[in-house]
């Protein structure tokens, strides 16, 4: 009944949490009646610790080990719940009980996230009983594989992992390729910083992703499978290892599974940190145990994969999806999303969100739908200005676009893409030259370097924007930018490189004035480019507390403790720290007018 | 003394039995056997057979987890700390059980070097070149491989490892200030240790907590939400020993 993910915090205070809950339950001679246990990312990471109280699913928020004993005590003594502890709606100011009512919860579809926060991942048996293998079960005694394929195809599937490719497609290629043996890989590198969904999958319903696995090995003829997991997930790679172990001993892998004639077993392999290493041929280069150097396509891994067979590779979601499409028919999830897009996306909703965590939603919602319905829009009364979609390989699409519609073509249209399915929400207090920088920078550093367009041209873009940002642009260099980005775009090996410029092209396009008050003005109106700004201290708003004091590397606070500080300009190197760190938020941003108004003054 | 030493991986091997995940609580080698008498025979005996040991954990579970590695050395490491002074050798044993536990075969170069490193946190000259011996490939061919990937490294890291996220949800949220105070702070740039070896900085891009943004992860324990102010505490109250 506890969630038990880091997400909620660091390890030590979730196990303080979980000894409290269960002595709270011994103490009140409740042990026959409660059971406590751990399940896996409940997605809705900013009000965590959360404990939910099953199976009526009363949602407890933000638990200390503390409040353990009042749980236990009131809610099943006194059978009423914990007010203070429960979900306070922002706007409406009431509390919500019950964890399906909360309007993050509410709006949502939870297909593939189904399991995540009901069951706890490491037991087999909590699966079996919320309907797990029973699709492997169906697939393997019901229907021939090509009629498994012919299924997943009429589901109109896609891959979650970017590209969004046919995935009955793909494995019927993979099926028809000549070569034996046939490998299937499961794609779990993650690699696009500010998504965590696959990591929670993993975590939460490992076995969903094996049963997916099994069957797309059987659709195919496929007898090997391999995961790649990224080597920053050790409790990801740790849950997915006891739950092959438990899949084997229940026969759902291995030899003769289920005792038919189909064998199938997985092998986890540790990624070692290299981002172009999700790029499935780069993957492939990896597992074989070299360096993660992609190569051009075609063939395509479905011809000649691993050890040169016919390989399938898929994303974490995109098997999690099929044992739902098997139980429940093609038909039905057809129903679901688009014409273009079926079924549901997982974001995960980051930045300057109110409610950031997991979440799921059919295609074709609107993103004002999910960033304020669900997410509660941006806190402390600032401005929306934008989401960034899709990672290092998406785009940034501005306000007005919030009534789009959700799905691969509307995101291909507007010129990012739905990619892994980070979001990450920007308020006013977010630069957009600075955020292109950011991802050219990332890419800049991933690049694998074989191919010129990439390793070259990245970093002469990276270099214009850096340009832009210490204030030393000229308006000629939007156009080399946009001329750059074509060049690499087109001519890049793979899709590291041919995405790498959409970040700065979306925000071109999108936010354009920013670049130009950069360049013309030399002006930040983010007040985020540091060499752009000055900093100051309101008089009014500071107490004199010394933190910013205590914490400027430079010295260039002046000002005794309970008196106002102010900063010395001279030692003042605007890295940002003090008003980071100012807890009355005195410290205040100048840019350039701003600046010069002070100056008169 | 060949009948104890049976006997002793007799009982380590009903040990993996008892521990289906595979990992090993019990101490492997019995101190007694070499406190007893100073026997170099028996010395090479409990080293061949903690090789043997981590070889057929591999072989039975297919990995060696970080734990099964750590609790193989510590009981080597203090059967024989007494009687047997030239670490290095010990090391030098260490790795080749480590490094043997896996099958030879040049696809399985990565995995030996996360092994590896695994227990001695860095890869060495000398260990890169026992792995390139082991596997038949050229030194080059091994530090090309490790070098393509961010995870390894080549010098010893210092005592607590501060791994700051650079992951985009933690970069609008201010993890970029927060990188910039670590490295003033501690007087080392992102990937350097400090000079009393304290400190390891490190980025990484995402580290799957973004709703915590931005996150450091000070050893193995992850913040959230940190202002720089507070990090600096954190580094502070670290580096005085209660983490
Ligand atoms: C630079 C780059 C990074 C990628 N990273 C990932 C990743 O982290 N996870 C993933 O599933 N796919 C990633 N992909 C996409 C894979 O190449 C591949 O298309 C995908 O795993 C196919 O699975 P799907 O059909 O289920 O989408 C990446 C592609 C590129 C070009
Ligand atoms: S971006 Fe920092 S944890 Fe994801």
């Amino acid at each position: 009944m506890c969630e038990g993910l880091g997400c909620g915090g660091s390890k030590p205070g979730m196990n303080e949490l979980r000894e409290s809950l269960i002595q709270a339950v011994d103490l009140h001679n409740l042990s026959d009646d409660v059971k406590v246990d751990f399940t896996g990312c409940h997605g809705f990471c900013q009000k965590g610790p959360i404990v939910v109280i099953e199976p009526e699913g009363t949602f407890y928020t933000h638990v200390k080990p503390k409040d353990a004993n009042a749980i236990i005590k009131q809610h099943f003594i006194k059978s009423e719940p914990v007010k203070r502890l429960l979900y306070k709606d922002a706007e409406t100011g009431k509390y919500i009980q019950n964890y399906d009512e909360v309007p993050f919860y509410k709006n949502q579809q939870r297909i593939i996230l189904r399991n995540c926060g009901h069951i706890n991942p490491e037991k087999i048996e909590d699966y079996i009983s919320e309907g797990g293998y029973k699709a492997l079960q169906k697939s393997l005694c019901d229907y021939e594989p090509l009629e498994v394929i012919e299924e997943i195809k009429k589901s109109g599937l896609r891959g979650r992992g970017g590209a969004g490719f046919s995935t009955g497609m793909k494995w019927s290629f993979c099926r028809q390729s000549p070569g034996e043996p046939k490998y299937i890989i499961c794609n779990a590198d993650e690699g696009d910083p500010g998504a965590f969904m696959d990591r929670s999958i993993l975590e939460a319903d490992p076995h969903s992703v094996i049963e997916g696995m099994i069957i797309a090995a059987y659709a195919m003829g496929a007898t090997k499978g391999y995961i790649y997991v990224r080597a920053e997930y050790p409790v990801a790679v740790r849950r997915f290892r006891i739950a092959t172990e438990d899949a084997r001993i229940n026969r759902f892998l291995g030899e003769n599974i289920l005792d038919t004639n189909f064998s199938f077993d997985i092998e986890i392999y540790e990624g070692a940190g290299a981002f172009v290493c999700g790029e499935e041929t780069a993957l492939i280069a990896s597992i074989m145990g070299k360096r993660g150097n992609p190569v051009p396509r075609p063939p395509y891994p479905t011809t000649t994969g691993v050890w040169g067979k016919p390989t399938s590779i898929n994303n974490v979601k995109t098997f999690a999806t099929v044992p739902v499409i098997i139980n429940r028919g093609a038909e039905w999830y057809s129903s679901i999303g688009t014409e273009d897009s079926k079924g549901t996306a997982i974001f995960a909703l980051t930045g300057k969100i109110t409610n950031s965590g997991l979440i799921e939603v059919q295609f074709g919602t609107t993103l004002r739908e999910i960033i304020f319905d669900i997410g509660g829009g941006v806190p402390n009364g600032y401005e929306f200005k934008g989401v960034q979609t899709g990672g290092p390989s998406g785009g940034c699409l501005p306000a007005s676009l919030l009534d789009l519609p959700v799905d691969y073509k509307n995101m291909a249209q507007s010129g990012s893409i739905l990619g892994s399915g980070g979001m990450i929400v920007l308020d006013n207090n977010d630069c957009m030259v600075k955020l292109a920088n950011y991802f050219l920078n990332f890419i800049q550093e991933e690049s694998c370097g074989k191919c010129v367009p990439c390793r070259v041209g990245v970093k002469a873009m990276y270099d214009i924007l850096q340009r832009i940002i210490d204030g030393q642009g000229e308006m000629e260099d939007l156009d080399l930018l946009e001329e750059l980005a074509d060049t690499v775009k087109l001519a890049s090996l793979c899709g590291l490189g041919q995405t790498a410029p959409n970040p700065v092209l979306t925000t071109i396009k999108y936010f354009r004035d920013e670049y130009i008050s950069h360049i013309v003005d030399k002006s930040c109106p983010a007040k985020e480019c540091q060499a752009l700004i000055k900093f100051a201290i309101d008089e009014g708003l500071c107490t004199g507390c010394t933190i910013c004091f205590q914490s400027c590397p430079t010295h260039a606070i002046i000002g005794r403790k309970g008196e106002r500080h102010t900063i010395d300009p001279l030692r003042c190197t605007q890295c940002g720290i003090c008003e980071a760190s100012c807890p009355s938020k005195a410290i205040i941003k100048l840019d350039r007018c701003e600046m010069e108004k002070v100056v008169l003054v | 003394m060949e009948s104890q030493k049976t006997k002793n991986r007799k009982e380590s091997e009903e040990d993996f039995d008892d521990n289906p995940t595979g990992s090993m609580s019990t101490v492997l080698v019995d101190k007694e056997e070499i406190d007893d008498h100073f026997d170099y025979e028996a010395i090479d005996g409990i080293i061949e057979s903690s090789g043997r040991i981590l070889k057929e954990i591999q072989n039975k579970y297919n990995y060696l987890s970080k734990n099964d590695i750590k609790q193989v050395t510590i009981s080597l490491n203090e059967a024989l700390s007494d009687v047997f002074p030239i670490l290095e050798e010990i090391d030098e044993r260490i790795l080749e059980g480590i490094i043997f536990a896996k099958e030879r075969k040049a696809t399985n170069l990565i995995p030996i070097l996360q092994a590896v490193q695994e227990h001695f946190d860095y890869l060495s000259k000398m260990t890169m070149k026992r792995i390139s011996e082991y596997l038949d490939l050229s030194l080059n061919e091994v530090y090309s491989v490790a070098t393509f990937y961010t995870q390894f490294k080549y010098e010893k890291p210092g005592e607590h490892q501060i791994t700051l996220c650079s992951g985009t949800a933690c970069f609008v949220k201010g993890g970029n200030i927060l990188l910039d105070a670590a490295e003033k702070h501690l007087n080392i740039k992102s990937g350097e240790t400090t000079e009393d070896r304290m400190f390891t900085l490190e980025t990484v891009s995402c580290m799957g907590c973004c709703a915590l943004a931005p996150a450091v992860m000070i050893d193995d324990e992850i913040h959230g939400h940190l202002k720089p102010s507070k990090l600096i505490k954190l580094l502070q109250k670290t580096r005085k020993g209660g983490s």
